[in-house]
């Protein structure tokens, strides 16, 4: 009974997800979004390298493509982990939601199949991706590296943690404007303590002054949370650990971004049950 | 009717403002003097490789971080201590209190000692002067080490006290020939002694610890057996991981800017044309946690994060290779390494030039750096490697890729981004064509 339900509940997901993904890829947003990450990353190509080593005569690095592959990831996960919350919450601020859960879908389908669907979705621009650095390495002469090749699954267990991230915040949510909001104040209040954190920790400390010191002290201490947090300290973990070279960190990394989406999903899915899925 | 202007309900806001002000200019103004504490640590002169580096154990710090198979220094003193907070780090203030302990210092792998060290008589010699490499001498070596530098700089200073009398003749003879009272030619003048280059310094007693790597921990009792309190403390010996080959690298461009490569993985990355002066170096590969504590280890967050991590540590330069320029597989030159001299232009205009370092040419001169050059002139992919000058075997982790971006493509990077645009048209495109078509 239980294997049953399993398959059956597996056959609701797929055809979900086939739907959502068909409708994603058939719209323009993803092409539109994917050509917006490859231009952010060509910019970063051209003026932190090919320009680095024009102006110093030569540059000495082990990956030179991995910024511009990070920018790529960056920009594409925030947009996947935005339409996972807008979609959500449109659906439920519709009534369509409401019209699936009378039918076979329950909450662990709707959840699953909405963070599978975006997991393909960046699947479809990562092949973009890759094709689009192979071939500019190929142009400009430079050399696709082992950190490259190590960034691309980290970049997919990366782009899961944000996704669910963005599923968790509409699902506790329930207009599209509110879920909209919240996720942009989160996300750029998380990316702003980390900012601000490293730039303060790059900062002499016998050359700033002691309020400064204080504040420095006490983003650490935020910090320490928001490693936790955030979705992106999952990621640069993983390449700090390619830096390094360390596989047991890269594992640690790849781990504990599972470890984040399946927590947050299940969040997600007890949100759901708790708030119902009708109109508010 | 016409309302009074009064300041006085605004006096609460305007007394907070002025407390926060007050309060702000007196944080800033850092006025915190940190408390001292006496406090029994182990002063530790480590041996990093290179040359040793002096840190202290705080009591709060429980393990102790140091390179296996090699001689260090341990000490179990009374000193003030007391916490930086700017640099984050705790500091001894050994000049206002240094007070050693006697005693003898276990060793113990899990509850069993291995070993009971007593203090040992030690010196530091410096063959090459105080910035030059290090040796740690042991015993009684370390005394006559010291008596033999003690004779050295006496025979110095009676050296230089006879320079300034004959000086004094010198001078006087010089005067008297040049008021006319004396006839015949200036002498020549006295030469001042050089200064031994040699540096020792005094002899002092201190435990010296010589483990396989492993993990210990030690403990200091007093004569009569009794633990020392804060001795007890975790002990890791540590070696490399890998040995390989680094270099650092001075672009002729910018000779003051030099840079490591020390990975294998890393590549040398150059637009038309370039032209390098490589350094040699013997690098070996450690943890990075465990070799920053060994060095940092009074600064409780020094390593943290990098637990994991490996770093490459340049040690001594080698002298016993060439240089072999590889362009498509193919060797196209050996070089080796030679001295040279940067040549600053003369005039207003700013820039050098560096060139082969002439004895002649600069008879008082010294060279600027010694290393060997590598010129790339035509794009290609090239490689360089060392061998070995007896008998000519490739130093395998001595191979360095070099690869010329060609920045002319540059802007293609940018025509390329259109390609999911292209995709996206088509999907849009393809879908549209399934729309059944209307009448006209």
């Amino acid at each position: 009974m239980r294997l049953q339900n399993f398959v059956y509940r597996l056959t609701v997901i797929k055809a979900m997800a086939k739907r959502d993904l068909a409708a994603t890829l058939y719209g323009v947003g993803i092409y539109i979004v994917t050509f917006g990450c490859l231009a952010v990353s060509a910019f970063a190509i051209k003026t932190y390298f090919i320009d680095t080593v024009k102006e110093k005569a030569m540059l000495i690095t082990a990956n030179p493509l991995g910024s511009p592959l990070f920018l790529c990831v960056f920009v594409s996960s925030i947009y996947l982990a935005l339409i996972a919350s807008i979609s959500i919450s449109r659906e439920r601020d519709r009534g369509t939601m409401e019209v699936l859960f009378y039918g076979p879908v329950d909450s662990i389908a709707y959840i699953s199949a909405k963070f599978l669907e975006h997991l393909l979705c960046y699947l479809a621009m990562l092949v973009i991706f890759v094709i689009y650095f192979v071939v500019g390495a190929r142009l400009i002469n430079v050399g696709v590296t082992y950190g490259f090749l190590a960034g691309l699954p980290l970049s997919l267990f990366l782009v899961c943690a944000v996704i669910s991230f963005g599923i968790f915040l509409s699902a506790v949510t329930t207009k599209v404007r509110t879920s909209i909001l919240v996720f942009l104040v989160i996300m750029l209040g998380l990316l702003a303590i980390q900012i601000v954190n490293s730039l303060l920790g790059g900062l002499d400390p016998e050359k700033v002054t002691t309020t400064i010191l204080y504040v420095k002290s006490g983003l650490g201490y935020l910090n320490r949370v928001v490693e936790w947090v955030s979705p992106f300290s999952y990621l640069n973990r993983g390449l700090d650990a390619v830096a390094m070279g360390s596989l047991v960190n890269y594992l640690m990394s790849l781990i504990g971004s599972i470890i984040y989406s399946v927590v947050l999903l299940t969040a997600a899915v007890l949100a759901f049950d708790r708030k119902g899925v009708r109109r508010l | 009717m016409k309302k009074k202007y009064s300041c006085w309900g605004k006096l609460p806001i305007i007394i907070l403002i002025g407390i926060v002000l007050l309060g702000s200019i007196t944080i800033s103004s850092g006025a915190i003097v940190p408390p001292k504490k006496k406090e029994l640590v182990y002063g530790l002169s480590l041996f990093n490789g290179k040359e040793f580096a002096s840190t202290f154990c705080p009591r709060s710090a429980d393990t102790i971080f140091m390179l296996a198979n090699v001689n260090n220094v341990f000490s179990f003193k009374r000193t003030e201590v007391y916490y930086w907070p700017i640099t984050e780090e705790y500091m001894a203030d050994w000049f206002s209190l240094n007070e050693d302990t006697s005693g003898t210092m276990e060793i113990l792998q899990g509850k069993k000692v291995i070993k009971v060290l007593e203090k040992m008589k030690h010196t530091y010699v410096y063959p090459q002067g105080y910035f030059g490499p290090t040796n740690l001498v042991l015993g009684d070596d370390a005394e006559k080490e010291y008596q033999a530098y003690k004779k050295k700089m006496d025979e110095y200073w009676d050296a230089v006290s006879q320079y300034y009398k004959k000086t004094d003749e010198w001078r006087k003879i010089v005067n008297e020939i040049v008021s006319g009272k004396r006839k015949g030619k200036v002498p020549p003048e006295p030469e001042r002694p050089e200064p031994p280059s040699l540096y020792v310094v005094e002899p002092a007693l201190a435990f010296i610890l010589n483990l396989p790597e492993g993990e210990y921990s030690v403990r200091v009792k007093d004569e009569k057996g009794r633990l020392r309190i804060g001795s007890e403390k975790k002990l890791v010996a540590f070696t490399h991981m890998k040995e390989g080959i680094g270099y650092q690298i001075i672009p002729a461009e910018k000779w003051t800017y030099p840079v490591n490569c020390d990975d294998l993985r890393q590549v040398i990355y150059f637009t038309d044309k370039v032209t390098l002066f490589l350094k040699v170096f013997n690098t070996r590969q450690y943890n990075e946690y465990q070799y920053v504590k060994l060095s940092k280890l009074h600064a409780p967050f020094s390593g943290k994060g990098r637990e994991y991590g490996k770093g490459w540590v340049q040690l001594d330069s080698r002298k016993d290779v060439l240089c072999q320029l590889l362009k498509d597989g193919k060797v196209v030159a050996t070089i080796n390494e030679r001295p040279y001299y940067v040549e600053q232009s003369p005039g207003y205009a700013l820039g050098y030039e560096i060139v082969d370092f002439d004895k002649e040419k600069y008879p008082y001169g010294s060279p600027t750096f010694e290393a060997t050059k590598i010129e790339v002139d035509k794009p290609g992919r090239y490689e360089f490697r060392l061998i070995d000058n007896k008998d000519g075997k490739v130093l395998s982790p001595s191979i360095r890729t070099m690869r010329a971006v060609k920045s002319v493509h540059a802007n293609f990077l940018y025509l390329l981004t259109i390609f999911p645009l292209v995709i996206g048209g088509a999907v849009f495109g393809w879908r549209r064509s399934l729309l059944p078509r209307g009448p006209r």
